[in-house]
């Protein structure tokens, strides 16, 4: 699994569990659209009553960044109430993206357990700040965390918690470009 | 004794039957609960339980062990709920140890016989059954200081203050110390009648006071529960699906609504409207689709959903040819059926089942319009379970039987229009949803151009406008009459938003009164002056997007 852009990759390369957020919708939202078309094939969990996953933005970025077509790749699965979240994770074997596991604010214990035990990677992505969430539920089980930030020009990656990492920012230009090495090719 | 059983209150050691003139009787059962346990507690450290029994049960996950246990009093549910998963819990265990004695509600039942219930399966009750409904200055308002009493459905009496009157049934809003009732509720919605409330009971066979203002999927639930419980079929509280892996490709397939075919905006002569009846409940039966048979085979047998739902088909079937208000008491639980079906809280909900009865609505409806199109009938529009054609009445008939020989699903004329009109969105596209049109006889049939939280000044305008309309008998002249009176009319609506009643500035949202005043809108409880600049736009903005859709002539 990767995110699309290489300095964060390169980042949580060995992390099992990594958690995106942003209280940025939009931005944490196209963020994981971009992440699942790059790796593809991969099991994805939406979690949540509607929505979530916007099929078509999938197949354009795909277009867009020059991958080929992601509809055959992804083993799509949906969980649209609490109790279905926990049982939805042990269904996947292999990567999977879990898109805001904790959306119901119920039976998280349950729902951290289920990822904490899984034996493949696994990203999930979350709505909203998770530092003020973060120590109640769920905080421990991911290895990294990285907080998405609008900037102008672009967004930075927060790296807030890692086992093997500092804390880092690291900035990017726009969700949907290309991915380019940009000027740590000259290093 | 014997009489109409209004209500019953379960207490410790057995049931108060409370029967229509305030009469009452007394018998003597336990309350069946059912306990999941993976080995057998001892159930009897309980002072309620009575027998505890070890049954084998089919559930959504395969055969389980349930241990089934009689309390004597039903308040100790609680306790094992607290310790332990129950199954079966809608209904709940006073109406199943009620059907259990032969006791249902709103039946006329011998306590002496043995068979006990003595009126037949459609009787409706002959009791005295009362609503008290209030009102304030602005329309119905729960709150409101003046009354209107319906006995039987009929209004009898209005005033202000609290009523008095004595009846078995009662719904009351607001005070209502005055009504002597053998059961008296408060329902938190007005979203439905009595009688209709009564209808679901009868059908659902549970006491009025666990369905009453509760929702319409209650009803329902508790009617598939039954069915369910019929087989053995165990029924969780809370029904936990993981749905089945599907790449993005299946799921853009799969995960669609009904049909609509864009209509042709304009005015059209001698249409037909015809739609399909009961169409979602009755892809569910004849396909079969149920949610513990959607991802692995039937049998043969017909699943829980469809039973329970050709039931209350049949049940709406004889219904209608006897009161329409009983059938459609009937109807919302159906139309309720098929969302159920995908709801995520539903007990018999599974979002592949409803996929796929929106799969099958879809192509019955593209198979009807290509049907319709090979015998010449031009479409006009389509929409879920609706199509719209213009073409020889005398290929009509067979038009339809054609459509239901290929689909397996009813047809009926919805209606048949002298003229029907099509109208454009704001960007020009043609508005789906929006249409009205003057039915044979005079009668106009309008959906989505007078919306609930208008202005009663707007609605006003638009009635009128379209009252003018009805007057014509050919699309073209209705146009006309439509174009000429604009003008007209709408000076008279901008006039009235300066000199018009209250009431015309009231715009109803969520059930709440509000009116635009210079300050801004407020809660109209109290009418504190409007704004006669924003109604004089209201009214002229509509005028505007109203000459717009007449653009479009035949």
């Amino acid at each position: 699994m990767k995110t699309g852009f290489d300095e964060l990759d390169e980042v949580i390369a060995d992390d099992w569990t990594v958690e995106f957020f942003s209280i940025n919708a939009r931005l944490i939202f196209s963020f994981y659209h971009r992440v699942i078309v790059e790796s593809a094939p991969v099991n994805v969990l939406v979690v949540g009553e509607r929505g979530g996953l916007d099929p078509y933005l999938l197949i354009q970025i795909a277009r867009a960044i020059g991958r080929e077509s992601v509809e055959e790749k992804l083993i799509i699965r949906r969980a649209f109430k609490a109790e279905d979240v926990p049982p939805s994770i042990e269904s996947f074997d292999g990567d999977l993206v879990i898109i805001d596991p904790y959306h119901h604010n119920r039976l998280q214990g349950s729902v951290a357990s289920a990822i904490k035990e899984r034996g493949d990677r696994t990203f999930l992505f979350s709505f909203g700040d998770r530092r003020k969430f973060g120590s109640v539920f769920g905080w421990h089980v991911a290895s990294s965390v990285i907080e998405l930030k609008e900037v102008e020009g672009g967004f930075k990656a927060r790296l807030i918690k890692s086992p093997s990492h500092p804390e880092v920012e690291l900035a990017f230009s726009s969700v949907f470009w290309r991915a380019e090495q940009g000027l740590s090719r000259w290093l | 004794m014997r009489g109409y059983v209004i209500d019953a209150i379960p207490v410790r050691g057995g049931i108060r039957v409370l029967l229509d003139g305030l009469r009452e009787v007394f018998l003597k059962t336990t309350f069946p609960i059912y306990v999941a346990a993976e080995s057998p507690p001892d159930f009897y450290e309980h002072p309620d339980v009575t027998s505890v029994e070890e049954e084998e049960w089919e559930s959504f996950e395969g055969p389980i062990k349930l241990y089934h246990v009689e309390l004597e009093d039903v308040s100790a549910l609680s306790a094992f709920r607290r310790k332990f998963k129950l199954y079966n819990t809608i209904p709940s265990p006073l109406a199943q140890a009620l059907v259990r004695l032969n006791v249902l509600p709103f039946r006329f039942v011998d306590f002496n016989e043995v068979e006990r219930v003595l009126s037949g399966p459609n009787d409706f009750p002959e009791i005295r059954y009362a609503e008290i409904r209030r009102y304030s200055w602005f329309g119905p308002d729960r709150r409101g200081n003046r009354y209107r009493v319906f006995l039987n459905g009929e209004l009898v009496e209005e005033g202000e203050g609290s009523p008095r009157l004595g009846c078995d049934v009662a719904y009351c809003e607001g005070e209502c110390g005055g009504v002597r009732a053998v059961l008296k509720l408060h329902p938190r919605s007005r979203d439905f009648s009595l009688k209709a409330d009564i209808e679901r009971s009868l059908v659902a066979r549970v006491p009025l006071r666990e369905i009453a203002g509760s929702s319409i999927g209650k009803a329902l639930t508790i009617n598939e529960t039954w069915v369910a419980m019929r087989r053995r079929f165990a029924v969780p509280d809370v029904k936990v699906n993981v749905e089945h892996p599907r790449t993005l490709k299946d799921l853009i397939n799969d995960d669609r609504a009904g049909l609509i075919i864009f209509p042709r905006p304009g005015f059209h002569d001698v249409a037909y409207q015809l739609d399909f009846t009961s169409m979602y409940p009755s892809i569910i039966v004849t396909r079969n689709i149920s949610p513990e048979n959607v991802l692995r085979a039937s049998g043969g047998r017909l699943g829980i959903v469809p039973e329970a739902l050709k039931g209350l088909l049949e049940a709406r079937r004889v219904l209608k040819a006897v009161d329409e208000e009983r059938a459609d008491a009937v109807k919302f639980m159906l139309v309720a059926s098929f969302g159920y079906l995908g709801y995520r809280n539903s007990k018999f909900g599974r979002v592949e089942a409803y996929e796929e009865v929106t799969r099958v609505a879809r192509e019955a409806l593209k198979e009807a319009i290509g049907l319709a199109e090979k015998r010449g009938f031009e479409v006009l529009h389509g929409i879920v379970d609706s199509l719209t054609v213009k073409g020889p009445s005398e290929g009509l008939e067979g038009l339809m039987r054609s459509i239901e020989e290929a689909t397996g699903l009813g047809m009926r004329v919805d209606a048949e229009y002298d003229w029907v009109a099509f109208t454009r969105g704001l960007l020009g596209e043609p508005h789906p949803q929006r249409y009205f049109g003057r039915v044979r006889g005079g009668a106009l049939k309008v959906r989505g151009v007078i919306k609930a939280n208008q202005p009663n000044l707007v609605k006003g305008f638009l009635l009128e406008l379209l009252s003018v309309a009805s007057k014509e008998v050919r699309g073209e002249d209705a146009r006309r009459a439509m174009l000429d009176a604009l003008p007209s009319l709408t000076e008279k609506y901008v006039r009235l938003s300066a000199d018009g009643e209250p009431l015309d500035y009231v715009m109803m949202v969520r059930g709440v009164p509000y009116v635009r005043g210079v300050g801004g809108f407020y809660r109209a409880y109290l009418y504190r002056g409007h704004d006669p600049v924003y109604y004089a736009d209201y009214v002229r903005r509509t005028a505007r997007e109203v000459r717009g859709w007449l653009e479009d002539g035949i």
